[in-house]
């Protein structure tokens, strides 16, 4: 027994709510074998459906009915699972989910065609809001959702142009900049805005789940991150020590780059510099420790426990007020699962 | 389930509970005690964030204003309304016309029907592309005063 049963049997509930909608949504016609056999692989590999759960609790939090949620929590699962057909592309990943990556099972062109209509899918889900609740609102989401978009393909851009350009003179500003682009609005930000909006037939302003959409976000990924370092294989389903391969500028190595010194920085600016293929596993172990040794895992612990203080902190305003019930309480667990979670 | 078991499991649960918000109080305690240059630098940069997402959404929200302010969706609901209520409005005159029976009069009841619903759809749908023809003669106003050339593209 851990203590996230409560936690983890109700994002069961949400999860099957969300991906039982989200997979008869997926056509099943002809041209099947290079596309539409192909769409549902990575929803079906079992994501913890983490942004659907945390739109239909929000909803459910502030009164509204669960059935009027369900397209938009399906639209976020649809984006995410194309942003990780495309993600795993650009970062040359190898594993997704406890398997391989789309591409390297059918080719990067069938792979990103398949991203492209996840996304597709995923504006045809949010067009059903209009019939379900009306123009108004239907259009506030699908701003809400082109907001969403940008903020997470602009943090995608600086990510990947940081590894292409091998940017070493990076601060925590930065950092932060960047994941509360590529990682926060998505995850956080956005579903409990859509979740607000959607119980409250967009009465209310969903500018009060900022900061804590934020802070729960950047914990998520600060952790995400430091499984991708110390985790385990089986329970975090990606590759360990895959960002140090990819050379991802995470919150601990722009702390190592700012901690070592000058003979070490330059050392693994050249590291950094090759692409994934021409690194060496002595390589990148050399960097792993050097973490280790300048606090740079430590510093991303602390940080993963302050950003979920302050989202703990925020949780009061965002939903404080409102009556007790499983939803608002999934929420309130949700901050101590994003920085205890192992996958 | 017994009691027994019930009274074991809401103890599990209790505990379980406990031993979070005993988790959720440190860490807020933490937070609470700290000066966090990192949340002070991550509070400011969603600000700005935030801001310069309002400034887009902005140009955005004014270029649609500009395509579609006259067709509104309550626009569009009066229209469906309209048009369901004098189609009753034909159907209704067409029942009391048939209790006036005889051959001659049945084949132009029947007639006068289908006219009258069809004018009715002929006529709602000028009403309906009404604002269609507004927003164009809007559009072309616009355009001669200079204002929106580039939102028309």
């Amino acid at each position: 027994m851990s203590q996230f049963d409560f936690f983890e049997e109700r994002l069961d509930f949400y999860r099957e709510v969300a991906f039982d909608n989200l997979l008869s949504v997926l056509p099943d016609r002809e041209p099947k074998r290079y596309f539409y056999e192909l769409l549902p692989e990575y929803p079906k590999r079992s994501g913890k459906g983490l942004r659907a759960a945390l739109c239909l609790a929000t909803c459910l939090a502030y009164g509204g009915r669960l059935q009027n949620a369900i397209n938009s929590a399906v639209a976020i699962e649809l984006f995410h699972n194309g942003f990780l057909v495309h993600d795993d592309i650009q970062d040359e990943s190898m594993f997704r989910r406890g398997n391989d990556t789309l591409h390297t099972q059918h080719g990067v062109g069938v792979a990103i065609n398949i991203g492209n209509a996840l996304n597709l899918l995923s504006l045809q889900v949010l067009m059903k809001n209009h019939a379900l609740l009306g123009g108004r609102l239907a259009w506030q989401l699908f701003s809400e959702s082109s907001e969403m978009l940008r903020q997470t393909l602009e943090g995608q851009a600086l990510e990947l142009g940081w590894i292409r350009d091998n940017v070493s003179d990076l601060t925590d500003r930065d950092y932060l900049r960047m994941a509360l682009k590529k990682t926060a609005w998505y995850t956080c930000i956005y579903p409990c805005r859509a979740g607000g909006l959607i119980a409250t037939g967009g009465g209310i302003n969903p500018d009060r789940f900022y900061r804590f959409g934020w802070f729960l976000g950047i914990a998520f990924q600060i952790q995400d991150d430091l499984l991708n370092l110390i985790g385990n294989y089986g329970q975090y389903g990606k590759e360990i020590g895959g960002d140090l391969w990819e050379g991802k500028r995470t919150l601990m190595l722009i702390h190592l780059l700012n901690h070592c010194t000058s003979q070490e920085k330059a050392e693994l600016q050249a590291i950094l510099g090759f692409n994934r293929r021409e690194r060496s596993e002595v390589q990148v172990s050399w960097i792993y420790e050097k973490m280790v040794h300048y606090g740079s895992i430590d510093f991303g612990r602390k940080c993963a426990r302050q950003f979920a203080g302050a989202a703990l902190y925020e949780f009061r305003n965002a939903y404080g007020h409102l009556p007790d019930s499983d939803d608002k309480r999934f929420i309130l667990e949700m901050v101590l699962y994003m920085i205890e979670r192992e996958c | 389930m017994s009691e027994q078991e019930k009274r074991r499991q809401t103890k599990d649960s209790t505990k379980r509970t406990g031993r979070q918000d005993k988790a959720r109080e440190e860490i807020l305690r933490e937070f609470g005690a700290s000066t966090s240059d990192m949340i002070q630098k991550a509070a400011v940069i969603l600000e700005e964030e935030v801001a310069a997402g309002l400034q887009a959404a902005k140009e955005v929200e004014q270029s649609m204003r500009q395509s579609g302010e006259v067709r509104s969706e309550s626009f569009d609901d009066i229209v469906v309304r309209l048009r369901k209520d004098a189609h009753d409005v034909v159907n209704i005159i067409g029942e009391q016309a048939d209790q006036m029976r005889s051959e001659e009069f049945d084949d132009l009841s029947r007639r006068f029907q289908k006219d009258a619903h069809e004018a009715v759809d002929v006529l709602l749908n000028v009403v309906t592309s009404a604002p269609n023809i507004i927003n164009r003669l809007l559009q072309a106003t616009n355009i001669e005063t200079g204002r929106s050339s580039a939102e028309s593209d």
